[in-house]
Parts: C-alpha cells; sequence; structure tokens
C-alpha cells in the first residue's frame, strides 16, 4: 500500500515537471471557477457575475494572470455581487479589504488568495482545513490573512442572511445600514471565536511540523485538528453560545479536513514540485535559450531496518569501553553519596528529636539552623 | 566553443536576474537605514490612510448616536481621543514595519552576496578563457599559457 502511493506520488511529480505550464493554469481556472460559482450561489445578487458564461471567461483570463491578481479578481466579484444588494454593504466591504490590503499585504502579497480561499472554505463547511494547511506550508503571519478571510466570511454570511430585510429597507436609512452591519461585525462571537482558534491551530501546528521527529507533519496534522476542536469547544461553554455552527458539524468537518490535510501532505506539499524553468540571456558571442529542468530521483523503495539484537551487542561492547567504566564508577559513587545523604538525614531527625523536648522550639528555623550546621 | 561551467553559472545569474533580482538588484546601493527608512515614510501615508478609513467606518457605526446628541456633543474631546487613538494605531503599525522591513533588508542582502559571488566567478572563468586565447604570447601568464597546452 505505501510502496503503491510512493510510486503514484513520483509518477505525480513527473507529470507535473513535464506539464507545469499547463497544470498550473489548469489549477487557477478551477480555483476561479469555483470560487465565482460559489460566491454565486451563496452571494449571487449580480445576475452579471452570476451568469456561466461570464464565470468562464474571467477564470480563463484569471488562469494566465499572477495568483495575487487572482485575489483582487475575486474581492471584486464579491463587491459587485453585495454592491447590487446594497451600497452601503458594499462599501463596508470595500472598505475592510483596502485595510487590510494596506495594512498587511504591502509586506507579503502572496497568501493574498488565502482572504478569498478562507471564505469559500467556510461555504463548503470544511474551513478548518484552511489553518492546518497554512501552518503546514506557510509561516505564522499568514494567520494574519485567514483572520481577515475569516471577518469577510462573516460579513457575507450575514448579509446573505438578512438580504431580505436589507432589500426592503429604505434608502433614506443609511447610518441605520452602516449601523446594522457593523454592529454584527464587532457583536459577533463567533467570528472573534473562530479567529482565535484559527490562529491557534496555525501556530501549533507550524510549530509541531518543525519539530526533528519522524512523521512531525503528520503529527501536526492531528495535533492542529484537536486544537481547533478543543478551542471551539471551550470557548462555546466560556462563552455561552458563541458559537452557532454546531458541534457536530464541527466535530465532522475537522475530521474531513485532517484527513484531507493528509492527502493534501503526502501528494502536494512533501513533493518537491520544482518547477522547470526557462531563461534567456546573452554574451558576447551566443544567444542562450536554456530550459533548466530539475534532476528528478528515481523512486527508491523506503527501507526500514529492524534492529532486533541491538541491546545485546551494547550489552557485550559496554565493559570494553572506558566511558562504560566511568559510568560504573560514577554509579558506585552516587551509591555512596546516597548513602551519606541517609546518613545525614538520619542525624538531623536526630537532632530534630532532642530539639523538640525543649521548650519554645520553632521547627522551621531550627531545622534550617541544623542544616546549616551539619554543612560547616 | 560553449563552456559548461559558464552557461550553468550564467543560467543561475539570469534566472535570479529576471525574477527576484529584478527587484532586488537596483537595492544593492542602499544603506539599511536608508532602506527602512524609505519604506517608514511609504508605511506613514499607508497607516494614515488606514486610520482614516477605520475612523470612517466608525462613525459610520456611531453616526446615529451623534446625531441625537450633536448640540451636546464635546467636540474637543473627541478630537483629542481620535488624536491618541491614531498616535497608538501608528506607532504599534510603524514598529512593525519597522521590523518587517529589516528582516527584508538582511534576506535580500544574503541573496545579493551570492548573487556577488556567482558574477565574481563568472569573472574568473571570462579571464581564463581570455588568457587561455592570448595569454601564451604575452609573458604576464604563464599558469594560462601551460594550461592552454594542456
Amino acid at each position: 500500500m505505501m510502496m503503491w502511493m510512493l510510486v503514484l506520488k513520483e509518477k505525480c511529480k513527473k507529470i507535473y515537471n513535464d506539464y507545469d505550464v499547463y497544470l498550473s493554469a489548469i489549477g487557477k481556472f478551477f480555483i476561479v471557477f469555483f470560487s465565482m460559482y460559489l460566491l454565486g450561489e451563496k452571494i449571487g445578487y449580480n445576475s452579471l457575475f452570476r451568469a456561466k458564461p461570464i464565470m468562464l471567461i474571467v477564470a480563463l483570463l484569471a488562469s494566465f494572470l499572477p495568483f495575487s491578481l487572482m485575489t483582487i479578481i475575486l474581492s471584486i466579484v464579491i463587491v459587485a455581487h453585495v454592491y447590487t444588494l446594497s451600497m452601503e454593504m458594499a462599501a463596508v466591504i470595500l472598505v475592510l479589504m483596502i485595510i487590510m490590503f494596506i495594512l498587511y499585504y504591502r509586506f507579503s502579497g502572496k497568501d493574498g488568495i488565502l482572504l478569498v480561499l478562507t471564505s469559500i472554505f467556510f461555504f463548503i463547511k470544511i474551513p478548518y482545513f484552511i489553518p492546518i494547511v497554512v501552518g503546514l506550508c506557510l509561516a505564522p503571519i499568514s494567520a494574519v490573512s485567514v483572520a481577515c478571510g475569516t471577518i469577510i466570511y462573516y460579513l457575507l454570511s450575514y448579509i446573505s442572511e438578512n438580504a431580505v430585510v436589507i432589500n426592503n429597507m429604505s434608502a433614506d436609512t443609511l447610518t441605520e445600514k452602516f449601523n446594522m452591519i457593523i454592529g454584527s461585525l464587532l457583536g459577533n462571537n463567533e467570528m472573534y471565536l473562530t479567529v482565535i482558534a484559527f490562529t491557534f491551530v496555525i501556530v501549533v501546528v507550524y510549530v509541531l511540523k518543525r519539530m526533528s521527529v519522524n512523521y512531525s507533519w503528520a503529527i501536526a496534522v492531528l495535533g492542529g485538528g484537536i486544537i481547533n476542536l478543543v478551542v471551539f469547544l471551550v470557548g462555546n461553554t466560556v462563552v455561552e453560545n458563541a458559537v452557532t455552527t454546531p458541534t457536530t458539524t464541527i466535530v465532522i468537518g475537522t475530521m474531513i479536513s485532517i484527513i484531507l490535510a493528509y492527502i493534501f501532505e503526502f501528494f502536494v506539499f512533501s513533493v518537491d514540485y520544482t518547477r522547470t524553468e526557462h531563461t534567456q540571456f546573452e554574451d558576447d558571442e551566443y544567444y542562450y535559450y536554456v530550459k533548466a529542468v530539475p534532476k528528478i530521483t528515481v523512486a527508491a523503495p523506503e527501507v526500514s531496518v529492524k534492529r532486533i539484537n541491538t541491546r545485546k551487542t551494547k550489552k557485550r561492547v559496554t565493559p570494553v569501553l572506558p566511558e562504560a567504566r566511568e559510568t560504573k564508577e560514577a554509579k558506585e559513587t552516587k551509591e555512596e553519596r546516597e548513602a551519606a545523604l541517609a546518613a545525614r538525614e538520619e542525624t538531623i531527625k536526630q537532632m530534630r528529636e532532642t530539639a523538640a523536648q525543649l521548650e519554645d522550639y520553632d521547627e522551621s528555623d531550627s531545622s534550617i539552623e541544623f542544616d546549616d550546621d551539619y554543612e560547616e | 566553443m560553449l563552456n559548461r561551467e559558464k552557461v550553468i553559472l550564467m543560467t543561475k545569474l539570469a534566472e535570479y536576474e529576471q525574477k527576484e533580482g529584478r527587484k532586488e538588484i537596483p537595492l544593492s546601493k542602499y544603506f539599511r537605514s536608508d532602506y527602512i527608512g524609505l519604506h517608514l515614510i511609504g508605511s506613514f501615508f499607508a497607516i494614515t490612510i488606514c486610520y482614516i478609513l477605520v475612523a470612517a467606518l466608525y462613525f459610520a457605526y456611531k453616526s446615529e448616536e451623534y446625531l441625537a446628541n450633536l448640540v451636546k456633543l464635546d467636540l474637543f474631546k473627541i478630537g483629542k481621543n481620535v488624536l491618541i487613538y491614531y498616535i497608538i494605531f501608528l506607532v504599534i503599525n510603524m514598529f512593525i514595519a519597522y521590523i518587517v522591513y529589516w528582516v527584508k533588508f538582511v534576506k535580500i542582502r544574503r541573496h545579493l552576496k551570492e548573487y556577488n559571488r556567482q558574477l565574481k566567478q563568472l569573472r574568473r572563468i571570462y579571464e581564463k578563457e581570455r588568457l587561455g586565447e592570448d595569454g601564451g604570447d604575452s609573458h604576464d601568464d604563464v599558469d594560462a599559457g601551460i594550461k592552454r597546452k594542456m
């Protein structure tokens, strides 16, 4: 079984190496298309972005663009959907997104896609997958973008739940609308709890994964899942009814997330998908068009060595080694020391007994005194 | 003749130049203090804009309350609070930005050092080639001449 999976892994690697350009484009296409489809289902107020042909065109466009632009495209889609419903809500979301971009993405724009992907995974009910994976393959600083994504999801879910109410509000209740949406954000305990839980999970997974233990990633994934459950369940009891999501959903979602994380780790993150590079340059004599292909190691079967008689050999060897002799000596001196200690304790006990017979005896003080005397 | 070693080195250099290097090589002229200082100025404006947005959201949230008590509002106190929070917000974010850019600078320096090392290596190869072509006749480098004969 294990062997078969390893071979499969190598095959994946080879396929990726051969067709990396096409595969990453296809991956981007599916991420964008699927995200747009889900957004259309959940908050699809804008009929333009709900139309399948438009989705296809946008997704096709995104498949040729870098990852960072994908975030911007999907953000625009979100704002456009909400704008059709209510301008004020869209303004709030837009401002929040701008704040997140300005404050955080100046430093690291690479994981911006998490902003949208977190919401998408919330929609398909397994958001717990995101912090585990982020902990596995990114740094703890990415917790910021996951937290931002979580906030955006809760905003969107609030809007989609109260769409009818918002729609029926008259245009002159502008301040009321602001009040409503920002109030929903500030008073949402589940959101706070989720942000805390996810941050915890990311940090724990990151720390566990970096331990120098065999299968540290497997331990990390499991540990992350458990921490996630613990924080949610404890948080739910501390702040009553903080979580509106049923407990069974959380437990099952976490379990599915753990399994998915294992699969992903095995096929995606633990494999070094070094890409083929194309570069061109020139010197005085030539133009060079270089295709640098990373070397692929042939799948070597993993051999596990079981040592059955290690202890025996060790025993036989020990008397010969000088260190062993030393330890033996050390052991002897240790025994001597222990005996001395016992004798000392007994003397102290005797002295205490004599002292107890005296009047006005303060035990704690005198015991210290006796100790000092003895040592002198 | 193609020199295998040279091509490998040039590929590495080209890869860096066309990717991270495009942004990092111009930074080789900067001192650390200049680099961080320049970015902190940018950060200052970004953080200020951010704070204005946050404050706008807050006032939009509280607008009803404020409008109801428009007469009783202590504008001086509100202004003072806005300023105090701004300074706290600014200091915290500037501190974070300082650390981030400091780490970034160290990282860039490391890349540039490696790049420089490879450039030097390439130059050595070029020199060897040049000496290999005409070094035998000139008397300044005996070694190169010997190498050529080998």
